[in-house]
């Protein structure tokens, strides 16, 4: 008649020693009565019940605390840590500068993700604020739009009784400014981001306002609200901004604008760019066809915020329904309007960047994530490994403290700590280190206006981050060294192989090498990508191609007669844009034979030109012939290759024959070879090139020997040309390559981060050589006597690791060949991926490893074998 | 009141320990309150209750002598104090004196 042994047991365990009799013996006591009373069964199961009810915070023993750290013990601790620090400096450098380079990147990585999925997250209804979208149906593909009808916000607004709020932007433009200055020349400057907002647009998003406010500033449409950087830019730093209220602007020399109102810049993190804005009305008074035109979408951006009893999926089927009120038939059939949630607009490239900012696409940003999180583990692989192979060499210090009495678990506190000493190092050289990449990012990517700060969350990120790294760096190797057994310390049978240990290290070496074998091959694909699209043919030339705007057609000859003066000039185009549409400026136009119905047709680009357009930059006609004079009125076209596969005509018939755009009808005099209208992301599309004196107000100047004189040349040309706007040039190369900003960005990204994973990685190799060679000085002594040659040692250390590496990019093969081919989708052209890529990262990491553990070999088969066989 | 007071629960308790006198201790309570109340309690809400009780003076406690069964562990006996009976008095009057005000007729 014994109660249940093991509740027993664990009553004894948890119950505060002055509770204990009392409490075991009445349980006892019941379970004696119940016994003789109900079955033993029962008893047993109804003992066990009462442990269980018993197991309370009350009857638990208080544990004490107090002995877990001795302050005495904890300052023998650091004091120890200190020295072991300072004993091995190359070790310690070389641990702290790894994990701190890893914490940092990783760092700085979810600053920069954090900061990229923060946008516009900040204005009053942001959850519930949607931007309205629109899908355009053809028959051979769907454009995305993220733009709408400018009449569409006022009708949504009448109509629809679920929205909270409608506001409509358009723009943002670029504009013309004087400003009148007493006794001075007029202060004259441009701004791209002028925006026409209604009056709702500051109930929706959040603008903070220094001087005036935003119930009065909409009121006139000849008002103008200033951000607080060009406040200060046209009246001066110190002027107080009360009083640039009232004061009056020239918009584009004819409109005087009265200031109402100053505003904070525009943060970083939003989309909605603007530096100026002026109320809609004006827009609306200046541009009476678009503003009330529904089959046009002329970059009028809609945003909604939706009641919250609504979902969006409702508004959007009552949209479908509702739209067919305005629009004509056929668009009613082609369009649809969506809502997409303001969070998305960044990170879905889908529609496009919107208006002057960017996008982020989603999938980058993940790739960002992990890529830190890989570069983390990969530092806190070598802190592990550099630490635990370390330990082995204070397996005689674990001995000895273990017979005066320490136990595993003062071990395990003694080893944690110091551990802890050096990450809590490590991340305050982190915090130094991402400081300084932030600021380098901020600086490299002022052309995105990336703004990365550091905030009061992201301590508790880089807290979290040590956390994780001391759990995952100390543990373990603590755990190693406080398990040896004293006596086998003591008979000198060093765990040095064979234990687990080093089955973990080998893990972790392979792991750590796959991820950067990942690295670099991911590198050398991109690199090639990048390459490729680098110098792959666009079907025209940009060398050395400066563009300029030209605001008076009038002007153009007299610009053209200066520019032909100068020799160093070799040719001047006069058109619309460069071959290749840029800075997000492209004409769209609708084209159709004659004989298809008015509603059909497919989209094109409009370009505009001057007979001297297609030589400029080396533009290839197939069939017909080249633009003659110059025209008033366009009456003659030369299409693209593209183009004709749509209307299924071929270049010799295609001349000669009549075509029809929204801007009127004329014939086909040539047919140009296919090149490339869209950045490379997207693919050719159909193109329409005029002579058309309406649109031609950008010239094009080739250069034959860039210096400072030429330019300066350019703009005396230029200035005594024109007289109503500011001078600006921009070189089309740089423009064309702004176009792949973020393909760019991530490549750079691929390529430092590589590298950092490479010098972390070797780093590690290094530090584990190190140790490996000085525990086996003898043995390398002994077999250097015994007749082996260096090169034979060398082979012997590297054998291990190159085996290892092996196994690392049999792993790493298919994870890189999967995340390649997924990043190559996101591009029209792309490179095929080929073995070789992979095989050079293999070699090249063969290479690094080799090298890093090879000069640590060398050095031990290089010394003299009666010194290593002596040392003890 | 604050310092002295009595849950349901620990005032039946309470009420227990003063009935069984010398005799009150974790088993005898409990199987005492089963049979007052006829439903079956835990042995481990009686040994809180005393605990509550012991903190707050209600009761005081010795050890009995060494016992041949419940596996030679000495029984824990609990007696009332001066201060226990008199939160049960005051409780008592307090109960008493509000159901005297009961009116008569209103369940005539």
């Amino acid at each position: 008649m014994q109660p249940p042994r093991k509740a027993l047991a664990f009553l004894r365990w948890f119950c505060r020693e002055d509770y204990l009799e009392e409490i075991e013996g009445d349980l006892v006591e019941l379970f004696e009565n119940r016994h003789t009373n109900l079955s033993p069964s029962q008893a047993n199961r109804k003992f066990t019940w009462d442990v269980i009810r018993s197991f309370r915070l009350r009857n638990i023993k208080k544990i004490d605390l107090s002995h877990l750290v001795h302050p005495i013990m904890f300052q023998h601790y650091v004091k120890l840590g200190g020295r072991q620090l300072l004993r091995n400096k190359a070790f310690s450098g070389i641990n702290i500068f790894g994990l701190s380079m890893g914490i940092a990147c990783c760092l700085t990585l979810l600053i920069f993700v954090g900061y990229e999925s923060s946008f516009d997250n900040f204005h009053p209804y942001a959850e519930r604020s949607y931007r309205v979208v629109q899908h355009t149906q053809y028959p051979d593909q769907t454009l995305y739009w993220n733009t709408t009808a400018y009449p569409l916000a006022e009708a949504l607004r009448e109509d629809i009784p679920e929205l909270d709020l409608v506001t409509q932007a358009a723009g943002p433009f670029q504009r013309f400014f004087t400003l009148e200055k007493e006794g001075m020349d007029d202060y004259k400057f441009e701004s791209k981001y002028v925006l026409f907002v209604d009056r709702f647009y500051s109930e929706a998003f959040d603008l903070t306002w220094i001087a005036g406010d935003r119930k009065s500033a909409f009121q006139h449409p000849n008002s103008i609200v200033l951000t607080e950087s060009i406040a200060q830019k046209c009246f001066g730093q110190q002027v107080p901004s009360q009083s640039i209220l009232g004061k009056t602007i020239m918009l584009a020399g004819k409109d005087p604008m009265q200031v109402t109102g100053i505003i904070k810049d525009v943060p970083g993190n939003s989309n909605l760019r603007y530096e100026m804005l002026v109320p809609y009305e004006f827009f609306k008074q200046n541009n009476p066809y678009p503003a009330s035109n529904w089959s046009g979408n002329y970059q009028g951006t809609t945003f909604v915020v939706v009641s919250d009893q609504h979902r969006p999926e409702e508004i959007e089927s009552s949209i479908s329904v509702w739209k067919k009120k305005y629009l004509t038939k056929e668009d009613d059939s082609r369009i649809s309007y969506k809502l997409q949630p303001l969070a998305e607009i960044h990170t879905e490239s889908l529609y496009g960047s919107s208006p002057g900012s960017y996008t982020m696409p989603g999938n980058m940003l993940q790739t960002a994530k992990y890529v830190g999180i890989f570069i983390l583990l990969i530092a806190i692989g070598n802190f592990v490994n550099l630490v635990t192979a370390k330990s082995v060499i204070r397996a005689k210090e674990v001995g000895i403290r273990k017979t005066i009495g320490s136990t595993g678990f003062d071990l395990f506190k003694q080893f944690a700590l110091e551990n802890s000493l050096l990450v809590a190092i490590s991340v305050l050289l982190a915090l130094a280190f991402s400081v300084f990449l932030i600021g380098e990012a901020n600086s490299a990517f002022s052309i995105i206006n990336l703004q990365l700060t550091f905030h009061w969350t992201d301590v508790g990120t880089i807290a979290f981050l040590g956390g994780i790294t001391s759990l995952l760096g100390t543990a373990y190797p603590a755990i190693v060294l406080s398990s040896f057994k004293p006596l086998q310390i003591i008979k000198n049978d060093l765990p040095t192989s064979g234990t687990r240990g080093f089955s973990v290290r080998k893990a972790v070496t392979v792991f750590q090498f796959a991820i950067v074998q990942l690295f670099i091959i991911a590198t050398i694909i991109a690199a090639v990508q990048m390459d490729w699209f680098r110098h792959k043919s666009l079907g025209f030339t940009t060398d050395a191609v400066v563009m300029l705007p030209v605001p008076q057609s009038d002007k153009i000859e007299t610009f053209k007669n200066l520019l032909t003066n100068n020799p160093e000039i070799n040719d001047v185009a006069i058109g619309s844009g460069p071959p290749m549409a840029v800075n997000g400026f492209q004409l769209g136009t609708r084209f159709r034979t004659s004989d298809m119905p008015d509603t059909d047709g497919f989209e094109a680009e409009m370009k505009i030109g001057d007979r001297n357009y297609l030589d400029f930059y080396g533009l290839e006609l197939i069939s017909g012939r080249n633009f003659t004079g110059n025209k008033m009125e366009f009456d003659e076209f030369i299409v693209n290759e593209r183009l004709l596969k749509s209307l299924g005509w071929t270049p010799e018939d295609a001349v000669g024959r009549k075509l029809t755009i929204n801007e009127g009808e004329a014939t086909v005099i040539g047919v140009v070879k296919d090149f490339h209208n869209n950045s490379l992301q997207h693919d050719i599309s159909p193109c329409i090139i005029l002579n058309w004196s309406y649109f031609q107000d950008q010239a094009f100047v080739k250069i034959s020997n860039i210096n400072p004189q030429v330019l300066e040349s350019l703009e005396q040309s230029w200035k005594t040309s024109f007289t109503k706007s500011v001078y600006k040039y921009e070189f089309v190369d740089d423009s064309i390559a702004r176009e792949y900003f973020v393909e760019t960005l991530s490549f750079k990204g691929f390529t430092l981060f590589s590298i950092i994973a490479v010098i972390i990685g070797s780093l590690g190799l290094i530090g584990l050589m190190t140790f490996i060679t000085t525990q086996r000085t003898k043995e390398v002594g002994i077999r250097k006597v015994l007749g082996a040659t260096v090169a034979e040692l060398v082979l012997f250390f590297s054998k291990e690791f190159t085996v290892l590496i092996g196994i690392a990019f049999l792993l790493a093969l298919p994870f890189a060949y999967f995340l390649m081919q997924y990043w190559l989708e996101d591009f029209a052209y792309r490179i095929e991926m080929s073995w070789w890529m992979f095989l050079v990262g293999g070699i090249l990491t063969l290479i690094i490893a080799g090298l890093s553990s090879g000069i640590q070999a060398t050095k031990a088969a290089l010394a003299n074998p009666i010194k290593s066989i002596k040392t003890e | 009141m604050a310092q002295h007071s009595l849950g349901e629960f620990e005032e039946l308790v309470l009420l227990m320990v003063a009935a069984l006198h010398d005799e009150a201790y974790g088993v005898s309570i409990l199987s005492g309150l089963e049979k007052e109340l006829g439903k079956s309690l835990n042995i481990s809400a009686v040994h809180v209750a005393l605990k509550r009780m012991e903190e707050k003076d209600f009761v005081k406690s010795r050890f009995g002598g060494i016992t041949e069964d419940r596996g030679g562990r000495r029984k824990k006996y609990y007696v009332i104090t001066a201060l226990g009976k008199r939160v049960l008095d005051e409780q008592f009057a307090l109960r008493s004196n509000i159901y005297n005000r009961i009116p008569k007729i209103s369940f005539g």
